[in-house]
């Protein structure tokens, strides 16, 4: 099952509002009477050990939650060998995790993704995983910490240092995250704890703390030919971003691997440049449009908060004036409808109002696959689509350019239709509904229709219809080997049309019993293939997984008038589990 | 009186500041120090190897100058300013002019407090959160500021840097032992759920603010403080909540917090389970109350502002898990502020558009005529009532504690007369609020033959031509009980060299003046006591409009 490993529940109290609809169908509903010891006669044991050295690990907290609410049921610690016990539990499915100190918390049998096996209690001889004899396997975290320091070895207070982890697994789409942030202290030291094993890459942001920027608009002297006096000029400088190690040019950062439990040390230096300045001349248009020109940056495809600018608005002559500005590449908003200009601040500079390409206005209407309008509050989400399509391009190659606009534009919207400025490009189009995915089946333009969910902006204003799934299932089954169920394999719900995989392809991993559940799956024919140690495959590439197909299960999954999310399909004959 | 005529110079406008900065511990230069000129010439420079700056182009005037540089601090312009309104420190006035002088300015290095923290398991302390409380002096009285957070390395140590000179605690934030990804257990299954954790700890090793240890650092110095933390059982406590019969709130936020046995809240965490109606908390062993409130959304046809609801209950922990805690929230009532004029006719401003804003801010505990809060925090203020200065005045909920009431009276027709609650005067005694938001019937009277004082620095303290200029605080402090705060009040001889005060309570004052910035404890009379200067005395009479020269400090 996938459970809720990568939210790290602080202690803040987040609502579930969960309502045990299944109650007749799964065990764990059906809870004692509150004040009741534990009375069943199942037990949840096994030995929790060190997933690098594989040494048994002791006083490790063993916590078994329920499926429904993600309440602990029952906890304990591991003892000598790392063994632990949870008794008396009723028939039930529990997702069991173990955290310790200096130890990244899991789940059970953990992959990426958040794909783990919960462990099911009371389902009988010969059901799978013998729960009470599990190898619980906690991997080390690992530390990365560092000093920041400036022109002549001083520390860099208040430097943000921003943490990015390359994709692990396969994911169709899967891009560079963010991994983390932190501030250094007054010594320049920063320190991120608690990683997992993986291969980050480090950015930095900061501001010579005796910055004093100048903007030519609005009050201040006049001295020199910039309008600043030598002693200002001397003052008015920026940190350029910089990566570790140590260079300002993103191409020729260097990554950082972690492997679990490893202890690395990443230092930075920053130096001090001229900080620049960028006019935009690009009045309001419109009286009450709101066309304030937008200073992006963007570092591994990712928008992050520009910071340190000093912006200034001359209302009077419509002049934009960004000060204080770190040499670097950026991306210029300006005017209405938007132009977008990628650029290289090398220099202070006027920016011309017809710089950057136009944006167009794409326009999209949501219908169900009856052609109905949709109601209600989704989200529409245009990722921009970089290369070739899924499988095809290495998702952790970072881009040496970045490309127009590489954020999502995302779009609330109520109702059935949004607008979009969106510049030329691929973008392929997502929606989330209120209860989840809404695969998006087809895309009609200027009476063409595409399948799958990508579309080409030229330099036409474009009008959509968007196809989506309001209806989606949920596609229950086992895999079995021998007849047996069977535990941690990568269960694949694969779409009849392998071009559209990276949309409507599902996974799952299966549970102690070998149970598992697809969610939010569109209507369409599919085939479920289920793939022993499958976690390492580029399963989203249609030439991988096509050699699994032939002894997959065939699945169809109706479509469904009432818009009902969450329906159960349930495969009635075993997937059968296929070694890698 | 004839202009002083100005020497004839190629440049009349702007001058070049120049001088040094040295440190106020070695006395030396400091270099690579930031003297900003602010306002229109926004400028500066940094001080080369010799700790001296020249700033060209500075106009000719008044200018205020700030002083930075990392790790250090700059204590005329404390990160407070004297009116404790949380706006930036007071700069350093310079006067500008074409002849000047050296300026010298003084940091002093900034202090640090570090240490490590072992865990009694030999795990790797990371990630445990440290406390950081200053004394500080804060409306007249000194209380225990949280003043930061940091939490350990994954090695287990901690540091807290660029503190000023001062008196320090620190302690450490109770937190589970391991941090599983749900926090909640399901009711009825807390005996089944065991769980350790690390109770709450003040440097060195006291449970209670009372025995923490002090640390006081100056100049630069750098303290060591470690713990030692003990893992314990965390037994987790369950309370069912109710609500008033023929009550529905559905929607509504609950707040859960977890006390002492004083009404002080404990840093443990508490959540409300909305799916199971209950409140729960892990606790060690101990004595608490827990308190639940509620802030119901007003409904259609209801109140606009529905009463808030509470609870509060007491509990012991000893070794095993508690079920049993029902907690029924109930109405809180709203004590009203019973307010009375003196009317003398003496006043000439019409009151009837005159505002009263009553604010409280949370006591320490059995705090009775003291004035250092044994507590941490006490510096929140809350608005407890406000309206027309004819009374009676609603009150809103706060929850049950000890809380030092704070008087506005923004016009200057009326004074405070008196406030008290139950008749113990507010001024010397906290106002104890009940559960239901109850007190003792609290009465405010005012009066409308206010005095006015206008204080003046003595003619022989000359301003200056050129350079930086001193300041004075000065404090007016009744010699009557009284819940306003007392703002200080900033002279210079050059520029501000008197000030008027309005709206006098008449009555016998001390007039306290000091050079540069004081935080003065003026509701300690013991610390008023201890002052080389005893303050100069003045009565002012109902209704009079005094002068008052007054007796400045050599700096």
């Amino acid at each position: 099952m996938r459970g809720l490993a990568h939210i790290r529940i602080s202690r803040i109290w987040v609502s579930l509002g969960i309502v045990c609809l299944l109650a007749a169908l799964e065990p764990a509903c059906a809870q004692p009477a509150a004040g009741a010891v534990l009375t069943g006669p199942y037990r949840i044991a096994g030995t929790v050990v060190n997933a690098i050295t594989g040494e048994p690990v002791r006083g490790a907290m063993m916590a078994i939650l329920t499926i429904q609410d993600s309440h602990i049921f029952a906890s304990t610690e591991s003892g000598e060998g790392g063994r632990f016990t949870l008794e008396h539990l009723p028939a039930a499915k529990f997702q069991l995790t173990a955290s310790k100190r200096g130890y990244s918390t899991s789940f059970y049998n953990e992959h990426d993704g958040g794909y783990n096996s919960a462990i099911v209690t009371g389902a009988g001889p010969g059901a799978g995983e013998d729960t009470g004899n599990l190898v619980f396997k906690l991997t080390p975290s690992a530390v990365l910490n560092g000093v920041v320091t400036g022109d002549g070895g001083d520390p860099v207070e208040g430097a943000t240092v921003m943490l990015f982890e390359k994709p692990r697994g396969h994911e169709p789409g899967a891009k560079i995250g963010q991994a983390g942030t932190a501030m250094t202290d007054d010594t320049g030291a920063y320190e991120f704890a608690d990683l997992s094993p993986g291969e980050y890459m480090l950015a930095v942001k900061a501001q010579p703390w005796y910055a004093i920027t100048h903007s030519s608009i609005g009050s201040g002297p006049t001295g020199g030919p910039t309008g600043e006096t030598e002693a200002q000029a001397a003052l008015d400088v920026a940190y350029p971003m910089t990566f570790f190690d140590s260079t300002t040019d993103e191409s020729s950062a260097t990554p950082i691997a972690l492997a679990g439990g490893s202890r690395q040390q990443a230092n930075l230096s920053l130096h001090a440049v001229p900080a620049l300045r960028l006019e935009v001349n690009a009045p309001d248009q419109q009286e009450g449009k709101n066309a304030h020109p937008r200073l992006r940056q963007s570092i591994f495809g990712i928008e992050i908060g520009t910071g340190g600018e000093d912006v200034q608005y001359d209302d009077r002559t419509g002049k934009t004036e960004f000060a204080g500005v770190a040499p670097g590449p950026y991306e210029l908003t300006q005017g209405d409808p938007p132009r977008v200009l990628e650029m290289d601040a090398t220099a202070n500079q006027q920016v011309d109002p017809d710089a950057g390409v136009p944006t167009v206005t794409v326009t999209a209407t949501l219908r169900d696959t009856m052609g109905s309008p949709l109601t209600g509050l989704m989200t529409v989400t245009l990722e921009p689509v970089d290369g070739g399509g899924a499988g095809a391009t290495d998702p952790s190659l970072i881009p040496s350019t970045v490309p127009f606009l590489v954020q999502p534009i995302v779009q609330p919207v109520s109702g059935s239709s949004f607008t979009a400025p969106v510049v030329a490009g691929v973008w392929a189009v997502q929606v989330q509904g209120q209860n989840g995915a809404m695969p998006v089946l087809s895309l009609m333009a200027g009476g063409q229709k595409l399948q799958g969910n990508r579309i080409t902006v030229q330099d036409q204003p474009l009008s959509l219809i968007v196809t989506v799934s309001a209806s989606t299932a949920r596609v229950e089954g086992f895999a079995r080997r021998s007849d047996r169920g069977f535990a941690g394999a990568m269960v694949v719900l694969v779409p009849r049309n392998l071009a559209a995989i990276a949309e409507l392809a599902r996974r799952d991993q299966s549970d102690s019993d070998g149970s598992f559940a697809l969610l939010d799956v569109a209507p369409g024919e599919y085939t479920v293939v289920a793939i022993q140690d499958g976690w390492d495959l580029d399963w989203a590439n249609p030439a991988v997984i096509a050699r699994y197909l032939p002894d997959g299960t065939a699945v169809t999954v109706k479509d469904s008038r009432d818009h009902e999310p969450d329906r159960r399909v349930l495969l009635s004959d075993p997937v059968m589990v296929q070694a890698r | 009186m004839q202009q002083p005529l100005q020497a004839p110079a190629v440049d009349r406008t702007s001058a070049t500041l120049h001088g040094v900065v040295r440190s106020a511990a070695t006395g030396e230069g400091v270099p690579r120090a930031l003297v900003r000129i602010e306002g229109n010439a926004d400028t500066g420079a940094l001080t080369d190897g010799d700790g001296r700056f020249e700033v060209p182009g500075v106009p000719v005037g008044p200018q205020a100058v700030q002083v930075f540089r990392p790790g250090f601090l700059d204590e005329t312009a404390e990160a407070e300013s004297p009116a404790g309104d949380g706006t930036a420190g007071v700069p350093h006035d310079v006067l500008v002019a074409a002849e000047m002088p050296d300026v010298v300015f003084t940091l002093t290095p900034a202090c640090t407090i570090r240490g490590r923290v072992d865990l009694s398991t030999g795990d790797p302390a990371g990630g445990i959160e440290i406390g950081l409380a200053r004394r500080v002096v804060t409306d007249g009285r000194a209380i225990w500021q949280a003043s930061g957070f940091s939490k350990t390395r994954s090695d287990g140590s901690y540091h807290f840097g660029g503190l000023a000179d001062g008196q320090y605690l620190l302690y450490t934030t109770p937190t589970l032992d391991t941090e599983p990804p749900a926090i909640l257990i399901t009711p009825g299954k807390t005996a089944a759920a065991q769980r350790w954790g690390y109770a709450s700890v003040f440097y060195p090793d006291a449970r209670e603010p009372s025995g923490a240890a002090k640390i006081t650092v100056a100049k630069g110095e750098e303290a060591q403080a470690n713990f030692t933390l003990t893992r314990e059982p965390f037994q987790t406590i369950t309370a069912t909540v109710s609500l008033p019969q023929n009550m529905n709130i559905k929607g509504a936020g609950y707040s859960v917090e977890i006390l002492d046995g004083s009404g002080h809240q404990l840093p443990y965490p508490a959540q409300y389970d909305q799916a199971t109606n209950t409140a729960q908390a892990a606790l060690p062993d101990g004595t608490y109350s827990l308190l639940v409130s509620s802030n119901p959304m007003p409904a259609m046809g209801g109140p606009a502002h529905p009463t808030p609801l509470a609870v509060l209950v007491d509990f012991s922990v000893a070794g095993r898990a508690i079920t049993s805690l029902r907690v029924p929230l109930t109405a809180t009532i709203s004590a009203p502020v019973q307010i009375s004029v003196v009317r003398t006719g003496a006043e000439t401003v019409q009151t009837q558009n005159e505002r009263v804003a009553i604010m409280v801010s949370p006591a320490g505990g059995a705090n009775h005529g003291g004035t250092e809060s044994g507590w941490i925090g006490g510096a929140e203020m809350g608005e407890y009532a406000a309206g027309a200065a004819t009374g009676p005045l609603e009150t809103n909920y706060m929850a049950p504690g000890a809380y030092w009431v704070h008087t506005y009276l923004p016009g200057i027709g009326l004074c405070e007369s008196s406030f008290t609650a139950g008749g113990a005067s507010l001024g010397r005694e906290p106002l104890t609020i009940g559960l239901s938001g109850a007190t003792a019937p609290m009465e405010l009277t005012l009066r409308d033959d206010c005095a006015q004082l206008t204080m003046s620095l003595p003619d022989n303290l000359a301003g200056i031509a050129a350079g930086e200029e001193r300041f004075f605080t000065v404090y007016v402090v009744p010699d009557l009980d009284f819940t306003r705060d007392l703002r200080p009040v900033i002279l210079r001889p050059s520029t501000s060299r008197t000030f008027t005060l309005a709206g006098l309570t008449p009555g016998n004052y001390r007039v306290y003046t000091f050079a540069g910035n004081v935080r003065l404890e003026y509701r300690n009379p013991a610390a008023l006591a201890a002052l080389p200067n005893p303050g100069q005395a003045i009565t002012l009479s109902p209704g009079a409009q005094s002068g008052l020269v007054l007796e400045a400090p050599a700096q």
